[in-house]
């Protein structure tokens, strides 16, 4: 009886952590997309609207989910509140601080750092070509991401389950 | 006063500037910083380095250098970190921040077909600081209006450059629009084409112009008139610093409306306020009826009024010219 339920625990276990390794292949296209949509919005709020950049790195924050939102809002925040600190700095703040909640990796975070250098200091035609820049590197990552996400996704899904079986078998 | 300055300065400036006497601070007229260059104000008509602790010295050695870090942020937040919003202020040269207080940028201009298109690479600020100076226009103002019977006159203020214009116009506005002591309150617009007697920020004057005046920022001047007249039905257009053919057309249509214009002009005094030509016509046309000369001392605002009417006849008198005129016109 006792066994019986281990085995079920163990079985559960192995489901449970191939589910996660596959939600981390779907989570970093999804948020990937949701990155390009932000930065379209940005893009648009910049070069058409002229709108100031805390504003419009609030209206980029709407419509996308947490913790990417908080990437913009916090930035915004940090402009607003704190005098100290430069547009760069407070880029940099945010990205670290919402970073480890992402699914993203290290070529998007500099991707992102390298916008923030630019971001808001040159003229609405400068802008509008950094950021495209930075969408047009973000949408590679994310076919790729995609690629993956349809080969390793699955995979994880089943190799979890398959594995806690296995170990369930060696073990009885 | 100086608070939306310290707002935006950086750190190392901010309290450079906290540390100066509280006599400087009070009589500041401008801060300029550059780039790895001596700090420098200005300040009662001199000038003085300051160094990192605050204190004012003539030996620009001894003066606190602001760093590029320092430069490139006060941009930042001179221009709320928006670069791309500020195309048209960068294209006049100058930011108005809240508190209407000017920062003049100098820095490598960007050329499109020959016209400037904006400036980059910013390396030098002149902070200017405002002041509001209400009451200024006390004295003067009682004497703008005609007889009992009639209300406020058309106005050509006359003076060198310094002396107070604008201060004067803003103070004029502002009592033209809240009335009171048995004058009724006027609708008041003004056409603010360098953003200096409003300083508007994003619209919204940060000077008290008084709760009836419209303020068309930014605006060529004889357009803003026309605009002004058609959409804001004033009672009193303030326009600064006209001379030029289209202006002079715009005062007239506003005369002809029977809306009365408040005008500044450069020159020293009439004689060579009537050496301008479009100047000229407009007074020969009495589209003014009165003409102010100002001056500033230490006291205040000196002024002396001039009836037009009554210059154009002690003219027409010593002069064949003008005396032909008046028989051709009677």
């Amino acid at each position: 009886m006792l066994k019986l339920f281990g085995a079920v625990l163990i079985i559960l276990a192995g489901t449970a952590i191939g589910f996660v390794q596959a939600a981390s292949y779907i989570n970093r296209s999804k948020q990937l997309r949701m990155l390009i949509y932000a930065l379209q919005r940005l893009e648009t709020e910049i070069n058409y609207g002229q709108t100031l950049l805390p504003t419009a790195l609030r209206k980029s924050s709407e419509g996308i989910e947490q913790p990417l939102s908080g990437l913009f809002t916090q930035t915004a925040q940090l402009l607003d509140e704190s005098k100290e600190l430069s547009m760069q700095e407070a880029w940099q703040q945010s990205i670290e601080s919402i970073w480890g909640r992402t699914a993203l990796r290290q070529r998007e975070k500099d991707v992102l750092l390298r916008m923030g250098t630019v971001l808001g200091m040159s003229d609405s035609e400068d802008q509008q070509k950094h950021l495209q820049l930075a969408q047009l590197q973000l949408k590679s990552e994310e076919e790729q991401a995609v690629q993956e996400q349809h080969r390793y996704a699955n995979m994880w899904r089943s190799l979890g389950t398959l594995g806690a079986i296995l170990i369930v078998i060696l073990m009885v | 006063m100086l608070e939306h300055i310290v707002h935006i300065l950086p750190q190392e400036l901010k309290s450079i500037v906290y540390q100066l006497s509280q006599d400087i601070k009070n009589s500041l007229e401008e801060i300029r910083i550059r780039e790895n260059r001596p700090l420098e104000i200005a300040h009662q008509g001199s000038y003085h380095y300051v160094t990192e602790q605050g204190k004012t010295v003539l030996d620009s050695r001894q003066a606190y250098h602001p760093t590029q870090e320092q430069c490139r942020k006060l941009l930042e937040r001179i221009t709320n970190y928006s670069l791309y919003a500020m195309e048209e202020e960068l294209r006049r040269g100058y930011i108005t921040i809240a508190g209407g207080h000017r920062i003049g940028i100098a820095g490598r201009t960007i050329l499109e077909g020959g016209f400037v298109r904006g400036i980059r690479d910013i390396g030098g600020f002149n902070i200017r600081i405002a002041r509001e100076v209400i009451g200024a226009s006390k004295q003067l103002l009682p004497k703008l209006f005609g007889g009992p019977a009639e209300g406020l006159q058309s106005t050509l203020i006359i003076s060198p450059p310094q002396q107070g214009k604008t201060t004067l116009l803003r103070d004029l506005a502002r009592a033209l629009s809240y009335g009171g002591n048995r004058k009724h309150a006027l609708k008041v617009a003004i056409v603010d084409e360098r953003s200096e007697i409003a300083a508007c920020v994003r619209g919204i004057p940060s000077f008290d112009v008084g709760p009836r005046t419209d303020v068309m920022d930014a605006c060529p001047k004889a357009e803003g008139m026309m605009m002004l007249l058609r959409s804001m039905s004033p009672e009193v257009i303030i326009v600064d610093e006209i001379g030029r053919v289209e202006d002079a057309v715009a005062i007239r249509e506003a005369a002809h409306c029977g809306v009365k214009v408040i005008a500044t002009a450069h020159a020293f005094n009439v004689q060579e306020a009537l050496g301008r030509s479009e100047i000229r016509t407009l007074i020969q046309e009495r589209a003014f009826s009165s003409i102010v000369e100002l001056k500033r001392n230490e006291q205040g605002f000196m002024h002396r009024i001039i009836s037009v009417e009554r210059m154009l006849d002690q003219n027409r008198q010593s002069s064949g010219l003008f005396s032909m005129a008046k028989k051709a016109g009677t």
